[in-house]
């Protein structure tokens, strides 16, 4: 029973201010990625939850106003700057009150392609292990083990020594568990990314 | 569309950055392999040979060709020379998207490559038999022997299979555009394939087409309307104002007119020329099936499908495919469709038509009580002329046999019920009853329910759906024990292993007359631990019904309650049984949730009859089921509001609180009109 592969996009269902149950699923899949996304930046601790409310009933008011169907948008990109936006207020506010120490960050907060670069790897990252989560349910044992291991870069003739099994039956699995993941991660972008 | 939060994909604490390579990889990219088993075939030089042409199509030239290497025959597609290199990427796209897509009812690419020339060409499964289009054709021009083959049964089996193919399509994110007749291919042996891709888009994909490629058909109209890719009459209007708002809903408008041409064996739209198609498209000038052929006898609700399915404003479609198959399909089997929104006469007509025999059995039942009723009454009159006191007497035995028809109406019912042939059908029925009736009367509905399903035929089919249906039941009746022993014997722990093992945990408790304790319901929510949380609801909602006490009826409440609210985020929830004042404050507050099964928002605190309500704190607060609870009052007061929030204008009585300091201007003038506003500092 899995209708995931069915599924409306996200966005659209939350840019209806009654679906109550996509707004759950809105604040589920994006408050983990937002706070991954602040702590990188060098937000205190202490904040990321306020700041993180703050950004989530933002988003979820703004979300309607986001127009997909103009030239050269897509939500991530909306989303990136929506977030830099937040976390720059942030830091003016508490320079202002001298409350807290500005973030010593390898992180060039005010080269702002930078910031929006390190969103999107962190974006991607985040899908990609979620597809990761997704995928471990179809697949067990020397399958997934295979898979692992091609991530890690490993050729099929070591995998197929590391495992005990022949060349071929590594090609055969290691392809089944790509083509599925693909699949997860094509599904999932279509989820949470896509606004039509 | 399932909502169940134990869908939600657990989030991982450590991001995986070894695969982010894949997020944008295409997965058309995927390795070829298997390469090496064609190595036994070296020496074969040319692969296809017997190239002969059998069709051309706005871009491609379809020929049949002898592949040497499956030895076999082969649809072979070519690009028109006349096109030149620049088709080249639609070209191999179209192969590529049809390639990717595996369903019988989809034709299968089997190669793709370059000729000599270095041009590219694909072949695909060699289709035997008639176009869809072609036998319409021939059905329109009365063809006997089409005729006996292609009933009206049988070409809706083909739409279905059409159907089954675009939703399969629409799983995987790729649109067709360009379904009509045409495109499908009907086989001898009710082989089903629908064709030419050439059209078909990955959806979210928003590429501009450099290259215009129009369908033959267009071909042939006018050449103003170049912009449109798409056949006149199939086309859905929103493609004609920009086809970047293509969607699975244009598909459907698609399958509509399909449907159509089945049904009245003409074209979607009835005009002279494309320029009017395309006008009468654009402003959805449709006219209905049964008016556009009305020797064809066509039924209410195919035609109801259709106007639904072709409906100008596509959010006034079908929203899957599979919705509009299941109305095809319920008339198919004889039932109503949504699309028609059927009264309680065509309902009854269509549950005759598939019951005929019991009905028949029910109805002469129903004469002969009549009759005899009818026979007394005459009797009563002649009596009534005689003696007056032997009327009362006979008054009071006609009203005895009245409840005694009506007792035997209800019966019949449950008998109906339970003698249909497919107990799963029965279940569903069942269940159909459950839903309709639980909210309005929790006791007497589920009462009813169990001694439905108590009296249903076992069979292999359906005993575990009974099984699990039963638990259900006694779950909500808080008869824990029940609920386990319907478990044990169906599926056991399998179906639901935190369910089983939360029901075992409290195995010792045995349930009786009286509603189960508030200790073991505590016991078994933890347990639960946030699952089986619309079962709860449904508890909590019968609970009010069998419970005296109402302290402990709070507790549940309040137990639920924070269980769908996420009991971090409630710091309270406090009632006051003298002044019937409930206050609760938390950071995002849902007052009611969504319960599938019902379809609706059902209201979470409506049992405690409350009739002042203080909320704090809150965020973000549902207010959805808010009018159901009747409030007198409704204090808003400690929390922001902004216009968002003008959901609670309707709902409150007699008095509406809120702060002026914290409320939007604009929302306090529109607050005012409405309702009897307090503004607190």
């Amino acid at each position: 029973m899995d209708n995931w592969n069915t599924r409306e996009s996200l966005l659209l269902r939350a840019s209806d201010p009654d679906d109550h149950e996509a707004f759950e699923e809105f604040v589920y899949y994006y408050k983990n990625f937002i706070s991954m996304v602040f702590v990188k930046m060098g937000v205190n601790d202490s904040h990321v939850d306020d700041l993180k409310q703050d950004l989530l009933v933002k988003l979820w008011r703004d979300i309607s106003k986001f127009d997909s169907t103009r030239e050269n948008s897509n939500f991530r990109g909306w989303l990136s700057v929506v977030i830099r936006h937040e976390v720059y207020r942030f830091f003016r506010k508490s320079k202002k009150n001298q409350t807290d120490e500005l973030p010593d960050n390898h992180l060039n907060l005010s080269e702002e392609s930078e910031v929006d670069k390190m969103i999107e790897d962190e974006w991607k990252a985040y899908v990609t292990s979620l597809a990761v989560e997704k995928v471990k349910s179809y697949f067990d044992g020397n399958a997934l083990k295979v898979f692992y291991l091609t991530l890690e870069g490993k050729n099929a003739a070591a995998i197929a020594e590391e495992l005990d099994m022949s060349e071929n039956s590594v090609y055969v699995l290691r392809s089944r568990v790509k083509a599925r993941f693909q699949s997860e991660i094509r599904q999932l972008r279509m989820f949470l990314e896509n606004h039509q | 569309m399932s909502k169940k939060s134990d869908q939600f994909i657990a989030i991982p604490e450590n991001l995986d950055y070894r695969a982010t390579e894949f997020y944008d990889m295409d997965e058309d990219e995927r390795e070829l392999q298997s390469t090496q088993l064609y190595e036994a075939f070296a020496d074969i030089t040319k692969r296809y040979t017997e190239v002969k042409e059998i069709a051309s199509g706005g871009m491609k030239i379809i020929s049949r060709a002898y592949d040497q290497k499956t030895s076999r025959y082969v649809a072979m597609a070519t690009v028109k020379e006349s096109l030149g290199s620049e088709s080249y990427g639609p070209f191999l796209a179209e192969a590529r998207l049809t390639a990717a897509l595996h369903h019988p009812n989809i034709i299968k690419v089997h190669d793709i490559d370059y000729q000599g020339d270095g041009s590219p060409y694909f072949t695909m499964d060699l289709k035997l038999g008639d176009s869809l289009h072609e036998i319409l054709n021939k059905l329109q021009q009365g063809d006997e022997a089409y005729s006996k083959i292609y009933t009206r049964e049988s070409l809706l089996n083909i739409f279905i299979k059409i159907c089954d193919a675009v939703s399969y399509s629409h799983s995987q994110s790729v649109l067709h555009l360009d379904i009509k007749p045409e495109n499908v291919q009907v086989g001898d042996h009710g082989e089903v394939l629908l064709c030419d891709w050439g059209l078909a888009r990955q959806l979210g994909d928003k590429t501009n087409d450099t290259l215009e490629l129009l369908s033959m058909d267009f071909l042939r109209g006018e050449t103003l309307v170049g912009k449109v890719r798409g056949t006149p009459g199939f086309i859905a209007p929103e493609l004609l104002e920009d086809k970047s708002k293509r969607g699975y809903r244009s598909d459907i408008y698609a399958l509509g007119a399909v449907l159509y041409s089945i049904l009245t064996l003409k074209e979607p739209i009835d005009a002279s020329d494309v320029i009017e198609i395309l006008r009468k498209t654009k402003e959805g000038m449709l006219v209905p099936p049964i008016e556009r052929s009305p020797d064809r006898s066509i039924a209410q609700s195919l035609n109801a499908v259709v106007m639904k399915a072709m409906a100008k404003d596509k959010y006034e479609r079908y929203q899957s495919v599979a919705e509009l198959t299941e109305d095809v399909r319920k008339y198919l089997f004889g039932f109503a469709t949504s699309a028609e929104n059927a009264g309680f006469l065509k309902e009854f007509s269509l549950f005759y038509k598939r019951n005929r025999n019991a009905s028949r059995i029910a109805g002469i039942a129903i004469l002969v009580i009549v009759v005899f009723t009818n026979a007394f009454i005459v009797k009563l009159e002649k009596a009534r002329q005689q003696e007056h006191s032997l009327r009362l007497v006979a008054e009071q035995e006609k009203k005895k046999a009245e409840e005694n028809f009506q007792k035997y109406k209800e019966e019949k019912d449950l008998a109906d019920l339970t003698l249909a042939n497919d107990p799963t059908v029965v279940l569903a029925k069942i269940k159909e009853y459950y839903h309709r009736n639980f909210l309005h009367v929790p006791k007497k509905t589920l009462d009813h329910v169990m001694k439905s399903l108590e009296r249903i035929k076992q069979s292999n089919d359906s005993a575990i759906l009974l099984y699990e249906f039963k638990g259900d039941v006694h779950f909500v009746r808080q008869e824990f024990d029940l609920a386990l022993n319907e478990l044990k014997k169906g599926r056991g722990a399998e179906s639901n292993m935190n369910l089983f093992s939360s029901l075992k945990s409290i195995e010792d408790y045995k349930s009786g007359q009286d509603p189960a304790p508030i200790s073991v319901i505590r016991k078994l929510m933890t347990s639960l631990r946030g699952n089986f949380l619309q079962q709860q609801v449904r508890m909590m909602l019968y609970d009010r019904e069998v419970r005296a006490n109402d302290l402990e009826h709070l507790e549940l409440v309040k137990m639920i309650f924070k269980e769908i609210n996420r009991t971090s985020e409630i710091e309270q929830f406090d009632f006051d049984f003298e002044t019937k004042t409930l206050t609760i404050s938390g950071d995002f507050v849902r007052c009611s949730v969504y319960i599938s099964q019902f379809d609706r928002q059902v209201s979470l605190i409506s049992t405690l009859k409350p009739e002042h309500l203080i909320l704090k704190q809150s965020r973000r607060f549902n207010m959805a089921s808010l009018d159901v609870l009747k409030l007198k009052s409704l204090d808003l007061s400690a929390m922001p509001l902004s216009t968002l929030n003008k959901i609670v204008k309707k709902g409150v009585t007699e008095k509406l609180i809120v702060s002026q300091k914290m409320t939007d201007p604009e929302l306090i003038k529109l607050l005012q009109k409405e309702n009897n506003l307090e503004l607190r500092p």
